[in-house]
C-alpha cells in the first residue's frame, strides 16, 4: 500500500470516529497548507454528506490579508459554516493583552479566544491539523487528546490509544482535540498537496519581499513587525513554510514557484519547519508550556 | 522523487541506560531524517525522544512518542515505549501495532528483570518479530563470545514461550556499528545491518489477513439510501460480495464501493470506504461486516475470556462501571470477573488475592449487556482485542485480547 493512501484513508477513519462519537466538532481551520489538506480528507469522509460540523478559524488581527481572502473563498467554495472569533475582541474585552515590546506576537493570545469559542458554541472536539513530527511534545500526544474543563493538557493524564480504537469520551466541559495528520510528515503534506491538485494561498511560493532577519529566523516586515535597533530591512526572494500570525510566520529564502520545486527544496533542506518560528525559541519548552495551557 | 511506497510500524523495548535513545537517534540520523535543529540537540546529547519537560527532569522517556524516518523504500512509525517496570501499559501500547519490537540488551549488563518481562509481553502479544538488539558492543571489544552468551541466555528463557520471530543482532548506538551498514567490526555477524533487517519483514501486518473484516463508522442516509461509512480493517472486498452482518445474521449484498465519489470494483484492507447493499436494512454504527464464504466466521456472545491489561492509575473497582470498546461498539458490562493473575516473572496464572492495579494483567471473564460479534486475538488482533472505559472518568483503564469466546 502507498504510504499517502495510507495515510489519507487513517485520517478519513479518524474524522468519521470523531463525527460519529462526538455530539458538536468543530475543525479548526487556518488557511494554511495543513487545514487545507484537512479540508479535503473531511469533503473525502463524508460524501455524499456535506462536512456535518462548522468550520473555524482564529483571527489574530496579525493574519496575511491573502490568507484570509484565500480562507473566506474555500469555506464558500464547499458551501460550509465559517466561524471567526478574533484575538482582537478577546483584548477589547479585556480577556487577554498583547505581550510587552515593540512588535509582540499574537500567537499565544490566540489559546484564550479559541477556549472561549469552545466554550460560546459548547464544541466537544476541535480538530486540528498539527502533526506529530513538528515538535518534541507533539510526538507523544494522543490522536484523541482530552483537555479538562479549563481546556488544559495533562500528559501524565493522557489516555492510553491502542489499535483502532479511539475513545472519544469526555467528562463534562473538557473537550477533545482531534489530530487526523498525527503521522503525518511536512512532506507527506506538500506530496498530498500536490496529488489532490489542491490550490494554497500564494505565500507558500517564493515571491519578493522585504524581510527582517531575527536571529536564525526570516520574517516579513510590515505594520506589525518592524526593525528594532539595530536591524534593518532586506529585500529577499523568499516563500513562507507556515502562514499564521504575521509576527511570527517565518520564511525561508527560495525560488520555488511550483510545489514540486517546494517538494525538491524541502528534500534537500535539513530545517524542520518549527525551527523558524519565533515564538518556539522564547524557551525550549514554549511549545509544551503553551499546548498545557489549550493552545491548538 | 517518489514518496516511500510502504509502512512499516516498530516499537521499541528494553531497560533504562541499555540505549534506547541514542538507538533512535542513530536511526534518525542514519536515515538523514534528523533536521538540522535536532541534530543539534541530538550533539548535545538531550536524546531526540525525550519530549515532555518532566521528563527531561527526570532524564527518562515516560511516555509513548512517535518517531518518523524513511529508509530507501519505506516509512518507518517508531513507537518508543519507556523502560521502568512501572510503564508496562505504555509498551502495550507502543507494540500494539506494531510489526516488529526491538529490544535493546546492553551486552555488559545482560538480562534484567526488566528486559525478561519485556521478553514475556512480547511473546503474550504475539509480537510478529522481534529483534533482539545487543547493544554496546564497543564496550566488549565486539567480541563474539560476548554476544553469543547473551543469545544463548534468552534462547534458554525464550523456551516456553512463542514468538512469530526472533532474531539477534550485535550493534553499538553510539558508534553506529551495524546500523544502517553492516559492519566492519564484527566481520563475524552473520546477516544484514538492523536497517537490512527491517527492510525484509512483512509491513502492516495488523491489517494482514484472509478473513474479511468491516465495521460501520456511520449510516447516512440521502433519498431514501443508506450509505455506509465502513473501516475495512482486514482482507478484501468487491462489488457483488455476499456479506454477513453481525450481530444479526442478515445477508446482504455488495452494490457499490466508492473511495469519495470515485466508484472502485474492490478494496483491500486498510480502508475507510463507502459501501451500499442491495438490500435496504438500516445496519448500526458497530455493525461487523464479514464475507459469507469465509473460512473462519466471528462469532456472537456476550461472554468473552480475555487476557487484560489494567492501564488505569486507578485500580479495577469490582462495581460495574466500565464500558467495553470494541471495533465501533461500546457496551455496558454486566458482570466482570477475574480469573487469575499473571506472574510475568514466572510466566505462570497465579489466584489473583489482592486487587488489580497499573501495569497488571490478569485472566478475565466478561460478560456483555448484549451480544457482539468477535474473533480470538489468536485469529484477528483488531476484531480481537477491545479497551474498557471507565464509565464514570472517562479513562481508557484497559485493554483486552480475546482468548476465547463461550
Ligand atoms: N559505549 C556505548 N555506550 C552507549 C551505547 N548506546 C548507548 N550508550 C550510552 O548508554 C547510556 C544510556 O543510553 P540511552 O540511550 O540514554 O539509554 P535509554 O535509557 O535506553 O534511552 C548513555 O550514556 C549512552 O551514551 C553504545 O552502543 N556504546
Amino acid at each position: 500500500m502507498r504510504l499517502l493512501d495510507y495515510l489519507e484513508t487513517e485520517s478519513i477513519f479518524i474524522l468519521r470516529e470523531t463525527a460519529a462519537q462526538c455530539k458538536k466538532p468543530v475543525l479548526l481551520f487556518s488557511g494554511g497548507k495543513d487545514s487545507l489538506v484537512l479540508l479535503r480528507l473531511a469533503e473525502k469522509a463524508f460524501w455524499p454528506e456535506k462536512v456535518p460540523f462548522p468550520i473555524m478559524h482564529i483571527d489574530t488581527g496579525h493574519n496575511f490579508p491573502e490568507v484570509l481572502e484565500f480562507r473566506d473563498k474555500t469555506i464558500a467554495r464547499l458551501g460550509l459554516t465559517l466561524i471567526v472569533r478574533r484575538v482582537e475582541d478577546s483584548i477589547f474585552l479585556g480577556r487577554t493583552c498583547d505581550l510587552d515590546g515593540p512588535f509582540p506576537s499574537r500567537n499565544a493570545l490566540q489559546t484564550v479566544t479559541l477556549l472561549d469559542a469552545i466554550n460560546e458554541f459548547e464544541f466537544d472536539a476541535a480538530i486540528g491539523g498539527a502533526r506529530r513530527d513538528e515538535e518534541k511534545s507533539r510526538a507523544k500526544e494522543r490522536v484523541f487528546s482530552v483537555r479538562d474543563n479549563q481546556g488544559h493538557w495533562d500528559p501524565q493524564k493522557q489516555r492510553p490509544e491502542l489499535w483502532n480504537l479511539y475513545n472519544g469520551r469526555v467528562g463534562e466541559g473538557g473537550h477533545l482535540r482531534v489530530f487526523p495528520l498525527s503521522h503525518w510528515t511536512e512532506l507527506d503534506v506538500w506530496r498530498y498537496v500536490q496529488v489532490e491538485e489542491l490550490q494554497l494561498p500564494s505565500l507558500y511560493f517564493s515571491h519578493t519581499r522585504d524581510c527582517l532577519i531575527r536571529g536564525r529566523s526570516i520574517l516579513p516586515a510590515g505594520p506589525y513587525l518592524g526593525p528594532t535597533v539595530g536591524e534593518s530591512i532586506t529585500q529577499l526572494s523568499i516563500r513562507f513554510r507556515t502562514v499564521g500570525d504575521m509576527t511570527c510566520s517565518s520564511a525561508v529564502e527560495s525560488k520555488a514557484t511550483t510545489i514540486s520545486e517546494v517538494i525538491h527544496e524541502i528534500m534537500a533542506s535539513k530545517s524542520s519547519e518549527r525551527s523558524g518560528r519565533v515564538d518556539d525559541q522564547v524557551s525550549d519548552w514554549s511549545m509544551e508550556e503553551r499546548k498545557r495551557a489549550g493552545y491548538f | 522523487m517518489n514518496s516511500p511506497r510502504d509502512i512499516l510500524r516498530i516499537a521499541t523495548g528494553g531497560s533504562v541506560d541499555d540505549g534506547k535513545s541514542t538507538l533512535i537517534g542513530r536511526l534518525l540520523l542514519d536515515t538523514d531524517c534528523l533536521a538540522e535543529d535536532q541534530l543539534e540537540m541530538a550533539r548535545s546529547n538531550l536524546a531526540v525522544t525525550d519530549g515532555l519537560r518532566q521528563e527531561r527532569l527526570q532524564g527518562i522517556t515516560i511516555d509513548v512518542a512517535y518517531r518518523y524516518f524513511s529508509t530507501s523504500d519505506c516509512r518507518v512509525i517508531l513507537a518508543d515505549s519507556p523502560g521502568h517496570f512501572e510503564y508496562t501499559r505504555n509498551m502495550i501500547t507502543a507494540t500494539s501495532t506494531a510489526d516488529a519490537l526491538l529490544l535493546l540488551v546492553d551486552v555488559t549488563k545482560g538480562l534484567t528483570e526488566q528486559t525478561k518481562r519485556h521478553f514475556y509481553l512480547a511473546s503474550l502479544l504475539k509480537v510478529p518479530y522481534l529483534l533482539v538488539c545487543v547493544n554496546k558492543m564497543d564496550l566488549v571489544g565486539f567480541s563474539e563470545g560476548h554476544f553469543y552468551s547473551i543469545c544463548k541466555t534468552i534462547n534458554f528463557m525464550q523456551r516456553d514461550l512463542s514468538f512469530g520471530k526472533i532474531d539477534f543482532i550485535p550493534i553499538s548506538a553510539l558508534s553506529g556499528e551495524n546500523i544502517a551498514r553492516k559492519s566492519s567490526r564484527m566481520p563475524w555477524c552473520k546477516g544484514s545491518s538492523l536497517l537490512g533487517r527491517l527492510a525484509e519483514i512483512p509491513r502492516m501486518q495488523i491489517y494482514q489477513s484472509n478473513q474479511t473484516r468491516a465495521y460501520v463508522q456511520r449510516r447516512v442516509s440521502i433519498q431514501g439510501l443508506d450509505y455506509y461509512q465502513i473501516w475495512l480493517c482486514t482482507g478484501k472486498l468487491k462489488v457483488g460480495n455476499q456479506i454477513k452482518a453481525y450481530p444479526g445474521d442478515e445477508v446482504l449484498t455488495v452494490n457499490s464501493l466508492k473511495n469519495w465519489k470515485f466508484p472502485v470494483t474492490h478494496v483491500s484492507a486498510p480502508a475507510a470506504v463507502l459501501v451500499t447493499f442491495e438490500e435496504h436494512r438500516a445496519l448500526e454504527r458497530g455493525t461487523l461486516l464479514c464475507k459469507l464464504d469465509d473460512a473462519n466466521l466471528p462469532k456472537n456472545t456476550n461472554q468473552l475470556e480475555a487476557t487484560v491489561c489494567w492501564m488505569d492509575n486507578a485500580p479495577l473497582r469490582r462495581d460495574s462501571r466500565y464500558k467495553l470498546m470494541h471495533t465501533t461498539n461500546l457496551t455496558d458490562i454486566t458482570d466482570l470477573q477475574v480469573c487469575s493473575k499473571v506472574d510475568i516473572d514466572r510466566h505462570i496464572a497465579v489466584a489473583c488475592a489482592s486487587g488489580v492495579e497499573t501495569n497488571d494483567i490478569c485472566n478475565m471473564q466478561i460478560t456483555l449487556a448484549r451480544k457482539i460479534a468477535v474473533d480470538t486475538w489468536q485469529s484477528n488482533r483488531l476484531t480481537g482485542s477491545f479497551v474498557l472505559i471507565d464509565d464514570q472518568t472517562n479513562f481508557t483503564a484497559a485493554a483486552g485480547f480475546i482468548t476465547a469466546v463461550k
